[in-house]
């Protein structure tokens, strides 16, 4: 067989099996249907409520032991993975803060502090300017700076849902977070 | 003890209440303006009067002259006040960075002072002597710090009043036709000129863009943001400047336009490309450089006509002319401007990860101006796009401009060359193994996922290091193992340990045929993620096996039997539907007969 003719082969039987596979996805991605989505919503609404506790609960206790204004946030919404196989969802909050008068190393200590007072699993790692905090799936991630404290929660390890939920996930708009300062 | 006379501690530097990030707001929407009188004077001038005759024809050509010459008073002063807040955002940077110096000093000098406040409480009278001489010493150095710091206030102060006066200067009518007959002002199309023929050699380019004055910069930002945000060795920073206004240019122009008229396919295809990129600039509006105060986000390119409408976008978290680690990222098939998601998801998961090591600066970006295969529906050309996906066509031409962009980038970093790695996924993944072959400056090349190299060696594609991850059940990365040698449609399989490449640790995925595609879908996730950070942050990856003849599953073997096991499956969760069925029915019958047996008499 000349090179030519495996070249045609090779190329044939990938057709074929691409083809095939496509055809068993389809399949495979129809077979448990509605009850699924169902139970993925129900999970994607506690993730989000995960979320939303921890930005009222332990984020706001963190500002406040940082003396840090919030300045604006976004609430992104997105799959996992790639368009034709998106596996699942994570959302992710970013929230920006003014400089804290602490210092870089005086507000992360400080975030360090408030995370394990309220229950978190407190990681520093190797940037001394970020302090991570994990309960449960929710993370939170703050990063300090002499022009910003940036703080973003969500899920880092992906939330496994259909692929139908994981696109209507992602479709929706982005959101400004909504934050009111405690004398307001 | 005799007394010794501390000094007081030297006070926090005033709080600046003008950042760069803001003047770089300002300047962008200031911008945006201009280049939108731009398009309408343009606009304007390009109208044919050949509607009417006669008189009209001769009131209409006035009309419009005058329209066009009262805009050019409006550009003018729009020009005035972009370039006075490029001023101001210049200064906001070196005196941001000065504060940060002067504050580092502050702190550490009142440190100094707790020591020997401490000191001097437990000291006997044989020490006054020595502790009232470290005072001096440190009284001398407040004083130099305090007046420093005075200094910088004044600074600070003059900047902002100085960006006040310069805007104050062009608020009135009169004061735009002053400066729009400025025998000084800047005329593009002469400084454009200058380029000559080096458009195509990033390094001249560099070259010409360093000789250029800050008006003249901004003069060519205005009048042709689509060739300086898309030419490469422009810094980066002048780039994301231009392609936000012609994205905002798009957005508005276009949104105008289809309320008064339908738009074209290709007007349909732009506005929906700027409107994604809007989008993804809206997203990120937020998030700065926590040390500079600068916006994260720097659009290094943006063609929204290009690729059959799929448009074309680079876009990087981070500014790679500064940063110690530069990433690029190319994604691969079904991907384009108007499907963004999981593209910036990865860059976003791959920065944070990087972020965290303290292992210096980093910058991490997605390179999307290819014609990655894609389908927006079902007509034939869109399924023949689609088909291009088993050809290496796209890749060879995609690789080629990827080289010239990276080129570019090479060329607009600043201070020692970054470390610069190039990560391709998918059909990308054969895109950059092309760009790499055509010499793409970068020191790693990592390909996930990948379909097929065009070369069977990895010292035969590129001088860099090259790093493989390739999980057992991605059928896509079987494509190139066809055998001993060969290579499949897209070419040789560089996880193949002939090809030696260093093939790091990432998930094997799912037996399942239903996941299959999910397998390939998952390389910025765990184990894969952290490889690819170490990678991008210059060290070395847990290492695996390449694959070795006869000790993997080729691509029919995989397919064959992960649906052997997932058509088991699926017989049994049916099976148990059905023994759960029987099992109901006769439970059901044996508790009927039971309660018509108690209730008969």
């Amino acid at each position: 067989m000349s090179r030519r003719d495996r070249l045609t082969c090779a190329l044939g039987l990938t057709l074929v099996l691409v083809a095939l596979t496509v055809a068993l996805v389809a399949c495979g991605d129809t077979s448990d249907g509605g009850r699924r989505d169902m139970d993925d919503d129900a999970k994607v609404t506690a993730l989000e409520d995960d979320v939303s506790s921890a930005r009222d609960g332990v984020v706001r206790a963190v500002a406040a032991a940082l003396g840090s204004d919030f300045v604006g946030g976004k609430r992104r919404h997105r799959w996992c993975g790639e368009s034709y196989a998106p596996r699942g969802v994570r959302l992710d909050e970013h929230l920006r803060f003014a400089p804290s008068p602490l210092g870089v190393q005086g507000a992360t200590d400080a975030a360090a502090r408030v995370l394990e007072e309220q229950g978190w699993t407190v990681e520093r790692p190797g940037n001394p300017a970020v302090v991570v905090g994990t309960r449960g799936a929710v993370e939170v991630r703050v990063e300090a700076g002499p022009a910003a404290v940036q703080l973003d929660l969500g899920n880092p390890d992906c939330l496994e849902t259909s692929d139908d939920v994981a696109r209507a996930f992602a479709d929706r708009d982005i959101a400004d977070v909504a934050w009111e300062s405690p004398s307001s | 003890m005799s007394t010794v006379v501390v000094p007081v501690d030297v006070p926090a530097l005033p709080v600046m209440g003008s950042l760069p990030d803001g003047a770089v707001g300002l300047e962008n929407d200031l911008r945006a303006a201009l280049v939108n009188a731009k398009d309408v004077q343009a606009w304007a001038e390009a109208i044919s009067a050949d509607a009417f005759t006669g008189d009209a024809s001769d009131a209409s050509g006035h009309a419009l002259t005058r329209f066009s010459r009262r805009l050019d008073v409006t550009e003018a002063a729009l020009e005035r006040a972009v370039l006075a807040t490029s001023h101001f955002e210049d200064r906001l940077a070196r005196l941001f960075s000065q504060s940060l110096t002067l504050d580092g000093d502050r702190t550490s000098l009142n440190g100094d002072l707790a020591n020997l406040r401490a000191d001097v409480a437990a000291a006997s009278e044989a020490d006054t002597a020595e502790l009232q001489a470290r005072a001096d010493r440190l009284e001398a150095r407040s004083t130099r710090l305090r007046d420093d710091i005075a200094a910088w206030s004044t600074r600070y102060a003059d900047a902002e009043a100085e960006f006040v006066a310069a805007l104050a200067a062009v608020d009135t009518v009169e004061e735009g036709r002053v400066a729009a007959a400025d025998p000084g002002r800047v005329d593009p199309a002469v400084v454009v000129r200058t380029l000559g023929s080096d458009a195509d050699d990033p390094a001249a380019v560099r070259r010409w863009w360093d000789r250029l004055s800050e008006a003249e910069r901004q003069a060519v930002i205005a009048e042709l943001p689509a060739l300086v945000g898309n030419l490469a060795g422009v810094p980066v920073r002048y780039r994301d400047a231009a392609n936000r206004a012609a994205v905002g240019s798009d957005v508005d122009g276009l949104t105008a336009q289809q309320a008064d008229e339908p738009l074209t396919e290709q007007e349909r295809d732009r506005l929906a490309n700027a409107s994604a990129v809007a989008d993804v600039l809206d997203d990120y509006s937020q998030d700065v450089d926590p040390v500079t105060g600068e916006l994260l986000a720097h659009l290094t390119q943006y063609q929204p006509d290009e690729h059959s409408g799929d448009g074309g976008v680079a876009l990087f978290l981070g500014d790679p002319d500064v940063a110690d680690h530069v990433s690029v990222y190319v994604p691969g098939t079904l991907s384009e401007t108007g499907t963004l998601d999981g593209t910036i998801g990865n860059v976003d998961a791959l920065h944070d990860a990087a972020g965290r090591s303290g292992d210096g600066t980093v910058a991490v970006g997605f390179w999307l101006d290819y014609d990655a295969p894609s389908i927006d529906g079902f007509s034939p050309g869109e399924i023949a796009d689609l088909a291009r996906v088993v050809t290496p066509g796209e890749a060879a031409a995609g690789g080629r401009d990827l080289a010239d962009y990276l080129d570019g980038l090479r060329a607009s970093d600043e201070g020692a060359p970054a470390h610069l790695s190039l990560i391709g996924h998918s059909y990308g993944a054969t895109t950059s193994a092309y760009a790499a072959h055509d010499g793409a400056p970068v020191d790693d090349l990592v390909l996930l996922g990948s379909p097929g190299s065009p070369t069977s060696t990895a010292a035969g594609l590129t001088s860099a290091d090259v790093h493989v991850g390739s999980a057992d059940f991605d059928p896509i990365t079987l494509l190139g193992a066809s055998g001993p040698g060969l290579p499949g449609p897209l070419g040789y399989d560089p996880a193949q340990d002939s090809f030696g490449g260093q093939r790091f640790e990432v998930d094997p995925g799912s037996y399942r045929v239903q996941d299959l595609f999910h397998n390939h879908s998952s390389y910025f996730d765990d184990a894969s993620l952290s490889n690819i950070t170490d990678i991008v942050t210059g060290h070395d990856p847990d290492p695996v096996d390449g694959r070795h003849p006869g000790s993997y599953q080729t691509l029919d073997q995989l397919l064959v039997g992960s649906s052997a096991v997932s058509g088991g499956e699926w017989l049994w969760e049916r099976g148990e539907d059905v023994v759960d069925g029987v099992v109901g029915s006769v439970v059901g019958g044996v508790r009927g007969l039971a309660e018509g047996l108690v209730r008969f008499p």
